[in-house]
């Protein structure tokens, strides 16, 4: 049955995506990402503004970055219909940044993603704050390797999570320079 | 793995439909046997064939040559003379599982790996599956299924997932139409698993395997389904034996004849000897689940049956930290100092300690703990961040 619930959250994601905007985020001007924040994008980029804003640069299916802001305690990272927010994994105001990435790998693989390993976790920078980051790797269901890397930080009771994910083959090299200082230039509120 | 198989197998269906089905001709498949290669049957081992090329290539497969050494081993000695008719596939994913196709594709998941407590109890799992390969169930299943209308209904979800891709994941995952298509026609009938399981017990006790561990699995089946809050008996399922009635079935098999001899074999060490380079790998894909209710039935049966391996009491103690709810932070740190007095203590259970105990505030044993884990794990990924909560504390 936990197959079944994968499937039926894929579908609502894929639904709801379908009824998304698309925009175009241009180069050379400060992007709103959500929850006050800013970044600047370095390069052209598609926006899909559903529950949270999503970029990519060839496609939703080959790379995105997912910026999840202003996660509130007793929140999941991403909601999926028909499961419980206690079944996906909440956000705790006191969770450690090893926590929180275990609470990526759990909504991942949740989310029908397989063999999700986290590696690199160290303290990194986000804006002015003290943030954390992270790499990981998994593979899609149907055998594709791709390669992730996560930014995070945590406010009083909030936390901003910004995601990047794309096949290790090519895209994740060609495109992680750029991310990363997408990610370096984050202004918060 | 279940669903790719079952995918398959609903284009399987579909040419069966399209060709109509012949009468099988036999129960049981013949050694060395292949099918005429103008029978439904053929149809469906070319499908199997298909499925097992891209097996072959995935990266979820542990290509570990001993691991696999021994695991086709085994399968051999289980299978008989089937053996040159088998391939064995160890996939890495902690869904226990195993499968056998019908082409003799057989499939095991690391997550059964690592729930089996030693080679007995992993035979009887591997020759149930076998069975269902030599009795072909799947092949009387896919047969049964194309003659039923009502499938046919079901059917055309499946299809309408496969041919125009609505509703296909863009990486991989396929459609909810996909899904009950396949939940409608991949497992088989109650008498069907009654006769795998009963197939699985004759052959392993006449290779000498302990009848008492026969039940063991199901037990821990039933044990963690009962944890897992997710778990529900959907209607297809209840028309299965469920986990209990395997469970009992095979413990009253059991009765009857373990005083026959006194010569069983469980081959414990040599199971571990296999397995050992790996578990630690298979704990954290347990715990990446993310079903800690689950993760504590699991890792509190491992540490009991098996005290002396400190990885087990690290995954409970991993397993409680995460689900943190009242009192799990106590049982925790007893695990985790239960997996550090063990000889092979896991360093991450340093780590485990100290997360734990600098959440509680209590700084100088956090301090202490991450010092231990620095000093036993220096090259660790996670090392930066540590050194960062020591400047902290």
């Amino acid at each position: 049955m936990k197959y079944l619930n994968r499937l039926v959250a894929l579908g609502a994601v894929l639904l709801t995506s379908a009824c998304a905007n698309v925009s175009l985020v241009p180069a050379d001007k400060p992007a709103t990402v959500g929850n006050g924040m800013t970044v600047m994008p370095q390069r052209q980029w598609n926006q899909i503004k559903a529950d949270h804003v999503v970029w990519t640069a060839e496609g939703t299916g080959v790379d995105e970055i997912i910026f999840l802001t202003g996660i509130k305690s007793g929140k999941p990272l991403f909601e999926m219909p028909g499961m419980k927010n206690e079944q996906i994994g909440i956000f705790d105001s006191k969770m450690l940044p090893n926590d929180i990435q275990d609470l990526v790998v759990g909504t991942l693989t949740k989310m029908g993603y397989q063999a999700v390993r986290p590696g690199n976790l160290t303290p990194c920078p986000f804006g002015s704050s003290q943030g954390f980051c992270f790499d990981f790797d998994f593979s899609t269901s149907g055998g594709l390797q791709m390669k992730g890397m996560t930014i995070a930080h945590k406010q009083t009771d909030t936390l901003d999570l910004f995601l990047f994910q794309a096949p290790g083959e090519y895209y994740f090299g060609a495109l992680s320079p750029t991310v990363s200082k997408v990610f370096a230039s984050a202004q918060t509120k | 793995m279940i669903l790719r198989k079952a995918l398959v197998l609903s284009c399987a269906a579909w040419l069966l439909a399209a060709s109509g089905a012949r009468a099988a001709g036999h129960d049981v498949l013949p050694p060395g046997y292949s099918p005429d290669t103008s029978s439904d049957e053929a149809g469906l081992w070319m499908l199997m064939d298909k499925e097992e090329a891209a097996v072959k290539t995935s990266p979820n497969i542990e290509r570990d040559e001993k691991l696999n050494a021994y695991l086709g081993g085994v399968i051999c000695k289980l299978a008989g003379e089937y053996c040159p008719s088998i391939r064995v596939y160890v996939v890495d994913t902690p869904d226990w599982n195993a499968s056998a196709a019908p082409n003799g594709m057989v499939q095991v998941n690391t997550g059964l790996l690592l729930q089996v407590k030693n080679e007995a109890q992993l035979a009887f799992v591997l020759r149930h599956e076998i069975t269902h390969y030599v009795h072909r169930h799947s092949l009387a299943k896919t047969r049964k299924v194309v003659n039923t209308a009502g499938f046919l209904k079901v059917f055309g979800l499946a299809m309408a997932g496969v041919g125009a891709g609505v509703g296909a994941d863009p990486r991989g995952a396929i459609s909810l139409g996909n899904a009950l298509g396949i939940y409608s026609i991949t497992a088989f009938s109650r008498d069907e698993e009654r006769d795998a399981d009963d197939g699985g017990f004759k052959r392993a006790t006449t290779l000498g395997y302990s009848p008492t561990e026969a039940s063991a699995i199901w037990e821990a089946m039933v044990a963690e389904n009962k944890a897992d809050p997710n778990f529900s008996r959907s209607a297809f399922f209840a028309s299965h034996p469920g986990e209990e009635e395997r469970a009992a079935t095979n413990e009253k098999l059991a009765a009857e004849v373990a005083p026959t001899r006194s010569d069983w074999i469980t081959n414990e060490d040599s199971f571990h000897a296999a397995t050992a380079p790996f578990i630690g790998r298979w704990v954290e894909e347990e715990l990446a689940q993310a079903q800690p209710d689950r993760s504590i039935v699991v890792f509190r049966r491992l540490a009991a049956s098996m005290p002396s391996q400190g990885v087990y009491q690290y995954g409970l103690g991993e397993a409680y930290r995460k689900r943190n709810q009242t009192n799990d932070a106590v049982a925790a740190e007893n695990a985790y100092r239960g997996a550090l007095a063990c000889a092979d203590a896991p360093p991450e259970a340093w780590r485990g300690l100290g997360l734990l105990t600098m959440k509680a505030g209590r700084n100088a044993d956090a301090r202490e703990a991450f010092i231990q884990y620095r000093a036993k794990l220096p090259d660790s990924a996670d090392k930066a961040m540590i050194d960062f909560y020591l400047t902290q504390l």
